[in-house]
């Protein structure tokens, strides 16, 4: 069943093409990887999916709706999350806080029962703090619970951000470099993290510069250069396709 | 109970007898300017905490003074149905003027409340049949007496009962604030504040919680105006000046801005100062824009944020 | 009747050109420090002070004290910029407040330092020149023509010299320059110092004209803020343009509108301009 589907997708910057008549699917279910050389626009395209940019043409359906231009916001509401490349974190907030935060959608508080302080105002502050802690849990925060965001350790913050990320219970989720700057170890637990996360049922869009991570993850890749997709196909598939091989010419060890 | 709460309604009891320990009317006047000054601070507060400053809360303060004052002057309103209104008018302008404004950057909606903090003032000065032009409104009455069963009326003939009833609005402005914080959406503006990138990403509506907290602070200063308006019995222009937007300003930077006790120790430490300073006005304003310098290179978490230091040191030794 | 238009028409230019100077102190100041500084006024009001004194307690000839008041300005802007702009440099709008604080600071000084009478400044031409029956003081044509030489000296100077030059990279991207090896805080130092002797100028070309009081300062920046916003930020050639055609609609204004409601016109030329520029939340939702 496609979740996403973008078709001909297509951004422009002053002059620069960085987006241009993409196409592709993404099936409920699947891990999919969004793999090319930096500065190739993959980026860009998580942006366009959730709102940030506008695209010059094109459509992006989710659930076959469409959602091309909607708000940042209004796309969150309607089930796609994702993380940030940059510490993109509340810096001066506790890690628990944090994914509290990222609760705003679950919590259907309005401003009366704020206000008066109804047993359903108490009720959703109590059971987002449970979810936050479970969260943490989760991702492997546990004892994280009252640090800082800024003084936790950047492979922690990588994991905090996914914890905020899936606090909405998205059916999408878009992680943009989970493993950057990870040591082996910390790639190995990452992947295991996000592999708990699609058996739980979520879809999975991944960025991702290490081969490793996307070829240990992937159940399909797609491939983009300048912005036009290059090629598509299941990770063997890609490994074999020489165009590919070419435009990252210098790093066909990776692919070993 | 817990002690927080036994501690809170002693202090209530304080402040409630306080009227009848202080008979000079001059010192209660200060206790009103003081809780006036508090909910004006906590309102901007409240905003702030959206990475937004507005400049034109003393014009918004003026809008809701004239709007009290014309309803019962003009159309013979009752002070307690034209308060009301006043703050909600108040308000409702606020969502007019936040809605094109929210959308920009920090220092450009911080120029161009300042503009329409301008505007308001220039319009209140140069539409002399409404607003009474550079002269204003004098003569304004006082609020209706309040008949109690069996024992009379509250009348508003001295300053006590504006100063019961300016409590009574303090403390329903303090809930407001301290429950509207502790929440969903007062996360949603420390959110908005830290990243606003991630907070669009996870759902939060940027300016919806914008307008709203603008709203919020726009409807405090409008009752704040009627109360104003009804307890001076006379407004003009020169009341509701930019300087004075700058006022509230300071408490709040001088006071810690985040908090919720920044805002009131501010209010409360700079309204009292010129009490103690007793010198000319150009010496107040002199020193309250030298402590604005001081506190923003030096002690940017404002006095509230040196007590928080101090306690934790104690904690720490203790 | 063309008379009167006429020479409504060069009285603003006149005035234009006084706000000009101003606007353009505040236009270099914010295209390459990224900073809005509302004690720009009072910097201005310094100027004129600073020729009043220097005319009245030590005889000094109007122009001579109207350059070393830009060099005296200009000293106590670089001193304010590092020490109490430089600090908060990462966080403009914590600037903007600021210099809030140092506007009411400087303002009230003078007040008592110097009380609220408006003094004048003798300029040493007196009387009024007649061309073709339109009456022009001397005074004004003086302020004129200091005004068009030093808008002339800096649009020279940005464009054509070297350290012009290293201004123009930093105001598009400070970054990059920085790391072609310009100075960044020297430039920072350069273009406050500038734009404080640009206030300065104007402070002391007003003097003869309107007089010099405390608060004087006040009007002619919001004004500034309005042709800033006109012209466009950075660009010098807005600034003129848009300093010109503030003090024609002005002068306009004041012979036909009322003071107060010409006034407002230019806040909310102000406010339209803000919220209708592009300027969005981080500038990608367009």
């Amino acid at each position: 069943m496609k979740l996403l589907e973008v078709r001909k997708l297509s951004k422009t910057f002053g002059g620069l093409k960085a987006v241009s008549q993409l196409d592709f699917d993404v099936r409920e279910g699947e891990i999919l990887g969004l793999v090319g050389p930096n500065g190739a626009g993959k980026t860009t395209v998580f942006n366009l999916i959730t709102g940030i940019y506008l695209p010059n043409a094109g459509k992006i359906l989710f659930h076959e709706e469409d959602i091309t231009g909607l708000k940042p916001h209004k796309i969150a509401s309607q089930g796609i999350a994702r993380t940030f490349q940059l510490t993109t974190l509340y810096t001066n907030c506790s890690a628990l806080e944090n994914v509290i935060i990222g609760h705003h959608l679950k919590m259907r508080t309005g401003v009366w029962s704020i206000l008066c302080r109804t047993p359903f105002y108490w009720d959703e502050e109590k059971k987002a703090k449970q979810s936050s802690s479970k969260l943490l849990q989760f991702v492997g925060l546990s004892g994280q619970e009252s640090i800082l965001a800024k003084n936790l350790p950047h492979g922690h913050q990588q994991r905090l951000k996914i914890a905020i990320a899936i606090s909405s219970v998205p059916q999408l989720l878009l992680l943009d470099e989970p493993v950057s700057g990870m040591n082996p170890e910390e790639t190995n637990e990452m992947m295991a993290l996000i592999g708990k996360i699609r058996a739980n049922g979520m879809t999975i869009i991944m960025i991702e510069h290490d081969m490793k991570a996307v070829m240990g993850l992937c159940d399909r890749i797609v491939v983009i250069n300048y912005g036009e997709k290059l090629a598509e196909g299941s990770p063997q598939q890609i490994k074999e396709n020489q165009e590919v091989i070419e435009a990252y010419l210098g790093r066909e060890d990776d692919f070993a | 109970m817990n002690k927080k709460g036994f501690y809170l309604i002693c202090l209530y009891v304080f402040l409630l007898s306080i009227p009848l320990l202080v008979k000079d009317a001059y010192h209660i006047h200060i206790l009103i300017m003081t809780m006036f000054h508090i909910i004006l601070a906590l309102g901007l507060n409240f905003v702030m905490n959206t990475a937004q400053v507005p400049l034109c809360q003393a014009a918004f303060v003026g809008v809701g003074a004239y709007t009290s004052t014309l309803l019962v002057m003009r159309l013979n309103f009752s002070f307690w149905l034209s308060f009301p209104i006043a703050g909600v008018l108040t308000g409702v302008l606020g969502i007019i003027v936040g809605l094109p404004t929210l959308r920009i950057k920090g220092i450009y909606f911080a120029m161009a409340t300042f503009a329409l903090g301008e505007i308001i003032r220039l319009l209140f000065i140069g539409w002399v049949g409404l607003f009474g032009g550079a002269n204003g409104i004098t003569s304004i009455p006082p609020p209706d007496p309040i008949p109690i069963p069996l024992m009379g009326a509250i009348e508003f003939q001295t300053k006590v009962p504006y100063y019961y009833f300016t409590l009574l609005v303090l403390t329903v402005c303090i809930i407001i604030v301290y429950r509207l914080t502790h929440s969903r959406i007062g996360r949603a503006s420390t959110a908005i504040r830290e990243s606003d990138l991630l907070a669009q990403s996870t759902g939060i509506d940027i300016m919806g919680c914008k307008v709203f907290t603008f709203a919020v602070n726009s409807f405090f200063a409008g009752i704040v105006g009627a109360i104003y308006a009804h307890y001076f019995h006379f407004i003009g222009p020169q009341d509701f000046t930019f300087w004075q937007s700058v006022e509230y300003l300071v408490f709040i930077v001088m006071g810690g801005s985040g908090t919720l006790g920044g805002p009131i120790i501010g209010s409360i430490f700079l309204t009292f100062l010129p009490e103690f300073l007793r010198m000319a006005v150009e010496f107040q304003v002199v020193i309250y824009g030298l402590a604005l310098i001081l506190v923003l290179l030096f002690m940017p978490q404002g006095i509230m944020g040196l007590l928080v230091k101090v306690s934790s040191r104690f904690a720490k030794s203790a | 009747m063309e008379l009167i238009f006429l020479q409504t028409c060069i009285n603003g230019l006149i005035l234009g050109s006084i706000y000009v100077l101003v606007a353009l102190g505040l236009t270099l100041i914010f295209s390459i420090m990224g900073i809005i500084n509302f004690a720009h006024g009072e910097i201005f009001m310094l100027g004129g002070f600073a020729t009043f004194f220097l005319g009245e307690y030590y005889g000094v000839n109007f122009f001579f004290s109207m350059i070393i008041s830009m060099v005296m300005i200009a000293a106590f802007g670089v001193l304010i910029e590092r020490a109490i702009f430089r600090p908060l440099r990462e966080d403009p709008l914590n600037v903007l407040v600021i210099s809030l604080g140092l506007s009411i600071v400087l303002q009230n000084l003078a007040l008592i330092f110097w009380g609220p009478e408006e003094r004048s400044v003798a300029i040493g031409f007196q009387g009024i020149i007649d061309v073709f029956g339109m009456v022009f003081s001397k005074e004004r044509l003086v302020a004129f023509t200091i005004s068009a030489i030093l808008v002339v000296g800096l649009y020279l100077f940005i464009g054509r010299t070297r350290t012009g030059k290293a201004l123009q990279a930093v105001a598009q991207d400070f970054e990059a320059a920085a790391l072609q090896g310009i100075n960044i805080n020297g430039i920072n130092t350069l273009t406050f110092g500038v734009g404080c002797a640009m206030a300065a100028a104007a402070g002391s070309a007003m003097g003869p004209i309107f007089l010099v009081s405390p608060f004087m300062g006040i009007m002619p920046v919001m004004k500034a803020f309005i042709i800033v916003m006109l012209g466009g930020l950075g660009s010098v050639i807005g600034a003129v343009a848009g300093g010109l055609i503030l003090g024609i609609a002005e002068s306009f204004g004041a012979t036909y509108l009322g003071a107060t409601f010409q006034n407002m016109v230019g806040f909310i030329i102000l406010m339209s301009l803000l919220i209708f520029k592009p300027l969005g939340l981080f500038g990608y939702h367009e």
